[in-house]
């Protein structure tokens, strides 16, 4: 190993596609909107230039290997030539020069051989420029806290947690890892299936401006340009002493058991990202944050969607196909949206369609439902989301309809309550954690891996 | 290209050379080595970083003695603790370098006996004509010397870019040094010139 090889791996573990030719491979470059020729053309040209300046002689002069490069139909860096040497120090490093390296690679030996720090951000630097997002959208709640994001395809945890642990070991303390899991993706929606969007291990620009480094000019002159947005210097902590907050509770989704995941990873239900650190058995996983928070783990799940919603027949069809939910007598309930609003505004952590203080149907999930079925009759979704905010929606249709009624579908037990109107319908997860908590254990031989076994009706009577 | 002074990079590039030629060593042979970068004037200078670091190597002190006055960009010693060796940096912030500043470094590297020597430009690359001198010659990257003595001297050279958003050196593929893992192996080489021979 050294320093250009470090950084050689970096572009090829972070974007490098093999075939079966040892003449020719590329590295992918996923720069979409934000390297698009046809919207930035001035960006366009510089990565070009990147490409020429940085990536081009620093395979001819390690590996004797050309290197060009194609914007159409997507970016890519084309390297040619003879890559056996290539080839054969990528297999010396366990690296499998097949297919989309990232998806399956192994970086545990590539990451033994980063003597150090400086190693390792040559090493960093590769994945930067490849997938290092700097999209402007990438930020935490507001343009203060800008973010780098590497964007991760695949179902390579073990990838993401090594990935993370080195960067943590230069300062570069992540932020939040978003893993490719349905816990992650759709926490509240148990049925959504498009929920595989990749990982995102984010850590602020300000982080990593300090301790990491980009060799693409044009990654850089992103990364500053977005920092010129924060009104405020970000400071990370290590993720040994960053508290551990579950706001809410996750669904348990129908594809938690998909053979898609890794074995560790499988038939687990997680409710923070640092829950799978724990999992993955990371070293600076915060352990006893996240002991404290299993303990109570009953406040954090639901054996049911939180909320789900649709059209109508898709609605129907989930309910008849969930025996718990088909076998239900339901009782048909109306309320203005008015009378919603105002229990709402009363009390927004309050349970609804329930004689228990602690069990029930949450109001706020109530208003996120009823303002889907308000969006549908005005003329206001967007795909399934609302347009803009959901109080105002609610506020503006109560005022021009003041008699028209939310139809509520409420079951004899503790199942999710059903809200209907003529197309559109949702789902809403009742909160019942007395009852939740005889669900959970733990795997035998992992003891933060939690298990949720299905309710039956026996448990909610 | 921006108003900062070609000197006020000197601290970030002495930096980064340092910290990649320690850790190529450290990579590839496990060897620890010692890089010593400073700016000015060559002969105080090495007896400065002699004296300084308690340096023991054998030939440094006559060395740093005969060397004629000279001032330099950057210059640094690299030692193993039992050998040494001097590189020249002659740094530029030109829009394009041209064999005078070519020439510049060849005769630092004569007059000073320095083995390596690297042509840094900040932000910018070189002149066509240097470009074509470099590809199609290499007796202008790597010279050897006869001196009247009789002994040999010979000295490699390249050109790079230093990237001054980045912080990061771009290679030319120019001259005889492409990159700074090849500066590494040719340094390692000679530090084992007698064990080969």
């Amino acid at each position: 190993m050294n320093t250009d090889k470090a950084y050689i791996f970096g572009l090829i573990i972070g974007g490098g596609v093999f075939g079966n030719s040892k003449d020719t491979f590329y590295i992918k470059l996923p720069y979409e909107q934000w390297g698009d020729a046809a919207k930035n053309p001035t960006r366009a040209g510089k990565i070009a230039n990147d490409i020429l300046k940085v990536v081009r002689p620093v395979f001819k002069s390690i590996y004797n290997i050309d290197v060009s490069y194609e914007v159409s139909p997507k970016w890519r860096i084309v390297c040619s030539g003879d890559c056996s040497v290539l080839l054969n120090d990528l297999v010396d490093h366990d690296i499998n020069p097949l297919g989309e390296v990232r998806k399956n690679a192994y970086i545990k030996t590539v990451i033994m051989q980063l003597i150090d720090d400086n190693m390792k951000r040559r090493f960093l630097a590769g994945l930067a420029d490849t997938i290092g997002s700097t999209t402007p959208s990438h930020r935490r709640f507001s343009d203060d806290t800008q973010i780098l994001s590497f964007e991760i395809a695949g179902f390579n945890f073990d990838f993401v947690c090594d990935l993370c642990k080195l960067l943590s070991s230069i300062g570069c303390y992540p932020d939040q890892v978003l893993w490719n899991h349905p816990n992650m993706h759709s926490g509240r929606d148990a049925y959504y299936k498009s929920w595989k969007k990749g990982f995102k291990l984010r850590v602020t620009l300000d982080q990593y401006s300090n301790f990491g480094v980009f060799a693409f000019r044009t990654k850089a002159e992103s990364s500053a340009e977005n920092r010129k947005k924060q009104n405020k210097t970000n400071i990370a902590e290590h993720c040994k002493v960053k508290a551990v907050k579950v706001h809410d509770a996750t669904a348990v989704h129908v594809d938690e058991n998909s053979l898609i995941l890794p074995e560790t990873i499988r038939g687990g239900h997680y409710i923070h990202h640092k829950h799978f650190c724990a999992v993955l058995g990371c070293e600076n996983a915060p352990y006893s944050d996240i002991d404290e928070c299993l303990s109570s783990a009953e406040k954090y799940i639901n054996p049911f969607t939180i909320l789900h919603k649709g059209m109508r027949i898709e609605i129907d069809n989930i309910v008849n196909s969930t025996e718990i939910m088909k076998s239900r007598d339901y009782n048909e309930v109306s309320y203005t949206v008015e009378d919603l609003l105002s229990v709402f505004e009363t009390n927004s952590m309050a349970l609804i369609f329930s004689d228990s203080i602690d069990s029930g149907y949450p109001i706020s999930t109530i208003i996120d439902a009823i303002t889907y079925i308000v969006a549908a009759k005005t003329g206001m979704l967007h795909g399934k989301r609302p347009r803009g905010n959901r109080l105002n929606l609610l506020n503006e249709f109560a005022k021009n309809n003041p008699k028209t009624d939310i139809v509520f579908l409420v079951p004899d037990l503790l199942t999710p309550l059903i809200v209907v109107d003529d197309d559109v319908a949702a789902l809403v997860g009742p909160v019942n954690p007395k009852v939740y908590k005889k669900l959970i254990s733990f795997d035998k031989t992992n003891k933060y891996k939690m298990l949720v076994r299905n309710i039956t009706e026996n448990d909610l009577k | 290209m921006n108003n900062k002074s070609e000197i006020s990079y000197y601290p970030e590039i002495m930096s980064f050379i340092e910290a990649q030629i320690i850790s190529n060593f450290k990579a590839s042979y496990g060897k620890e080595l010692q890089v010593f970068c400073k700016t000015g004037e060559l002969s105080s200078g090495l007896r400065n970083i002699i004296n300084e670091n308690h340096l023991k190597i054998k030939d440094i002190d006559d060395f740093a003695t005969s060397v004629p006055p000279l001032n330099l960009d950057i210059f640094a010693i690299i030692t193993d603790g039992n050998k040494f060796e001097i590189l020249i940096l002659e740094i530029k912030k030109t829009k394009s370098v041209g064999l005078n500043q070519w020439s510049q470094l060849v005769g630092y590297c004569i007059v000073s006996n320095a083995r390596f020597g690297l042509l840094i430009n900040i932000d910018a690359g070189a002149s066509l004509r240097l470009i074509d001198l470099l590809q199609n010659d290499i007796n202008i990257s790597t010279i050897q010397r006869i001196k009247a003595q009789g002994n040999n001297s010979v000295h490699i050279l390249g050109m790079m870019e230093w990237n001054s958003m980045t912080k990061n050196i771009e290679y030319s593929n120019l001259g005889s040094v492409p990159s700074i893992s090849k500066l590494c192996n040719l340094i390692w080489e000679r530090f084992n010139e007698d064990f080969q021979s």
